[in-house]
């Protein structure tokens, strides 16, 4: 009983910790790591913006950052303001308008893809059984008549394993 | 890439903790030498920056995800096509050869009457 209870020690022992693990990886992070003192109205100017804006400061400082350093120069950045204003809301309507149409058409896709190998035995059986029992002349060939595997295989992929959007 | 505002003690000034890619702390980096500024500056010019484009560059985004979003509208339209013709060819097929399982059967029927 005691070799049992040292042996499950040992193996407890011998896990990894996970929060040592972690720690270790934070210090470890590759990422570049800035820390910065600056003034505290402009650090409240940029909290408020961020509330206002409805972003968390995890993903917002950065993302500020990043927009700040964009490479466009002035006249580039007037040229898009002016864009903005007159393209801005015709874009959202057909933005939300292609996004809605495309979920349905997904939607829809997804539904036919879960059955695909089941319609493809059916179809070509069905084919199969008309052409020899000469029911039907002359039997609808198709693009699916060919299809390999790989095919259905890519279809899973794109619309229930999701890989893609 | 994380950040966060804090500050130690309550008069303590703030401190901007951030976790940047690669490529933008070299943009940070070469913004700073280029302007000969220190990084707090920096750091304070740029988020003011980030602030004054950022519809600007919330429109941008938009424009390439709406290029992003036909590409895959057309995509899914073109399979959406072969997949409903396949799943209607099927079902045209399975009630053409019921059909004609039973018209057969019914003139069996007929000729042993």
């Amino acid at each position: 009983m005691k070799a049992k209870i040292r042996r499950l020690y040992r193996k407890r022992a011998a896990q990894p910790n996970t929060v040592g693990l972690i720690t270790a990886l934070e210090k470890n992070r590759k990422e570049p790591h800035l820390k910065i003192t600056i003034q505290s109205e402009a650090a409240e100017k940029v909290k408020n913006f961020l509330n206002e804006k409805g972003l968390p400061e995890r993903w917002g400082v950065p993302l500020l950052i990043e927009y700040g350093l964009s490479d466009e120069t002035e006249k580039e950045l007037d040229k898009l303001k002016s864009e903005m204003q007159s393209q801005m809301r015709e874009l959202w309507r057909k933005y939300a308008l292609m996004k809605f149409k495309a979920y349905g058409l997904f939607t829809e896709n997804t539904r036919i893809t879960m059955k695909l190998n089941m319609l493809l035995s059916e179809n070509w059986s069905l084919k199969k059984r008309l052409k020899d029992e000469n029911l039907l002349e002359p039997v609808p060939s198709n693009e699916w008549d060919g299809w390999s595997k790989t095919v259905t295989e890519n279809y899973y992929r794109k619309y229930v394993c999701k890989n893609r959007l | 890439m994380l950040g966060r505002i804090f500050r130690k003690k309550k008069c303590a000034p703030v401190t901007i903790d951030v976790f940047l890619d690669r490529a933008t702390n070299d943009r940070f980096r070469a913004f700073i030498e280029k302007n000969g500024l220190d990084e707090n500056t920096a750091l304070v010019q740029v988020l003011e920056r980030g602030m004054a484009n950022y519809w600007l560059q919330i429109f941008k985004q938009m424009r390439q995800n709406y290029s992003l979003l036909e590409r895959s509208f057309k995509e899914y339209s073109k399979d959406n096509e072969v997949l409903s013709e396949l799943e209607q060819q099927t079902d045209r097929l399975r009630s053409f050869l019921e059909t004609k399982l039973h018209e057969k059967t019914l003139s069996t029927h007929r000729s042993m009457e």
